[in-house]
């Protein structure tokens, strides 16, 4: 445990030692709330209420939106593939530790700066929340948060390591991730789209990502359905934790350190 | 003139390995084009579920947006496949190479700044498309001068963004690790895609869209040329901020230069 979490450290730290970057990646995180906020302002100039939202209503559904985004967003996959394609991984495959849990925590390492980001806005969120926020559904919201976190990390784990057979697939990735985040409520509220195509997209296992959380803070969402979301998270874990250890067993025979 | 002969001798071979590069990862290279496409046509779509609900957004038609938006879409697939290799300056810089390209007849900027992506040509065809279609609602004023002076503003438009790129490519010569500096540009570029009125609630940002990285000359001016909406002080604008861009990205390229400290692969 003390060696992950070494490497969570050192992850952390070498991320902090370029503090511009650092300072930019908040801009970029706050500009990309402003442009989508103007442009739904434009809209609801024009029209009060958009589909069952008001502006206040969808101001507030993109604030949560970002801040769950930085939480549980994940580059594992583009990472993954880039060692695989690169033939870095052989260096990892040689230490005396587990590759997944090595490049777990060198993942979350890079990622707790923004952790600072994500609690200072879902504090200011929850404390103008309308419905309210209290202990137990905190600690509920945690909970459907660490699953989301856990579940996007194993399916980008999954898609990395289809580059031990087609080793270039930095374009597949973007592909996927324009898919995910369109069907897990990453670019709209779902309730925007038609009622059948909405439908759908709750079904898929990218709504409890991204879609389901946000859900969950704005009150949306009855108990029962909660409770069916979460175990619909832990069973994705589940199948895609065995599907990740298959797979990577296979693909460490047929890796061939392409890149070296 | 010998040195942009020698640049495009140089050029021509290089397109050829990045072609061959590309084929060899044939599968990758169509989800690419096709994941632009999607990209595309998803925003097309928010879009039009917009204006199933408003006539106008902002004084813009869907008509006039449409357009707009076409002609973004053909600046965007165009600058991505040619047009915004000044980033990769900083990729140079971080794994050693810029000290090769430096030693490479010619200038070592445009050089550094090559670009040849073939699979966004399809993300830059349909915009043409979509900006072709828009024609047919109306709107669209095809007399020569106005096309003129239409293709004057694009061009106009790559020439300032290149500059633009190369100026936040160059920043990596003081920060090293910019790659936010480098997602921030692409993020504050996606605003070309919005008429210049979205801007007007945040005066800040209605300033900076003119001044920091003028995006509203990518798009939106070209956009208002061909719909007839001509503003002489804008296109006068849109020349001076190309001028000005392209001595701010020669005098950090230079400068920039003077601070490298390469070492070589």
């Amino acid at each position: 445990m003390k060696k992950y979490l070494a490497i969570l450290k050192t992850s952390f730290l070498a991320d902090l030692a370029y503090k511009v970057n650092f300072f930019f990646y908040f801009f970029r995180q706050t500009l990309q709330i402003l442009i989508s906020l103007l442009l739904w302002r434009t809209v609801f100039l024009e029209k009060l209420v958009f589909q069952g939202y008001s502006f206040q209503d969808l101001i507030y559904y993109f604030f949560i939106l970002f801040f769950v985004q930085t939480f549980v967003d994940s580059d594992a996959a583009y990472n993954l593939s880039g060692l695989i394609k690169s033939g870095d991984l052989s260096n990892s495959l040689l230490w005396p530790l587990s590759f997944f849990w090595s490049f777990f925590s060198f993942h979350w390492g890079k990622k707790v700066y923004r952790l600072f980001y994500f609690l200072l806005g879902i504090i200011i969120l929850a404390a103008v929340s309308t419905t309210g926020m209290n202990p137990l559904k905190i600690i509920i919201f945690a909970v459907i948060l660490i699953n989301a976190a856990l579940l996007i990390f194993l399916y980008q784990f999954f898609l990395g390591s289809l580059s031990f057979w087609l080793v270039n697939i930095s374009s597949t990735l973007w592909f996927l991730r324009q898919i995910t985040d369109l069907a897990g409520g990453g670019w709209l509220p779902l309730d925007f789209f038609p009622k059948n195509l909405s439908a759908f997209a709750r079904v898929l296992p990218f709504y409890l990502t991204v879609g389901f959380p946000i859900e969950f803070f704005q009150g949306k969402i009855t108990a029962v359905l909660v409770l069916k979301n979460i175990f619909s998270q832990y069973f994705w874990i589940f199948i895609l934790f065995f599907v990740v250890a298959f797979l990577w067993r296979k693909g460490v025979k047929e890796y061939e350190a392409v890149g070296k | 003139m010998k040195n942009f002969k020698k640049f495009f001798r140089v050029y021509r071979v290089w397109v050829k390995m990045v072609w061959l590069y590309h084929l060899e990862y044939r599968f990758n290279a169509i989800l690419n084009s096709f994941g632009s496409v999607f990209w595309l046509l998803g925003t097309l779509f928010i879009y039009r579920l917009i204006f199933s609900q408003v006539r106008v957004l902002a004084g813009w038609r869907w008509e006039d947006l449409l357009v707009l938006y076409g002609i973004y879409n053909f600046w965007w697939g165009m600058m991505s496949v040619f047009g915004i290799g000044g980033l990769r300056i900083a990729e140079h810089i971080r794994n050693g190479s810029l000290d090769r390209v430096l030693l490479w007849p010619g200038s070592g900027l445009f050089y550094a700044a090559m670009k040849f992506e073939p699979e966004l040509l399809l993300h830059s065809f349909s915009g043409l498309l979509i900006f072709f279609l828009s024609f047919k609602a109306g709107g669209v004023i095809l007399t020569v001068p106005h096309i003129f002076l239409f293709l004057v503003v694009l061009l106009n438009a790559f020439i300032l963004i290149f500059f633009a790129a190369v100026i936040f490519g160059c920043t990596a010569f003081w920060f090293t690790e910019n790659s936010e500096v480098v997602h921030f540009f692409w993020v504050w570029e996606t605003l070309a895609q919005y008429p210049s009125e979205f801007f007007k609630p945040l005066k800040f940002l209605s300033f900076a869209v003119y001044t920091v990285i003028p995006v509203v000359f990518i798009a939106a001016l070209p956009a208002e040329v061909i719909l007839g909406k001509i503003n002489w002080n804008l296109i006068a604008g849109a020349f001076l901020a190309t001028f000005i861009f392209g001595l701010l990205a020669r005098a950090m390229w230079r400068a920039g230069l003077k601070r490298h400290t390469g070492v070589s692969i």
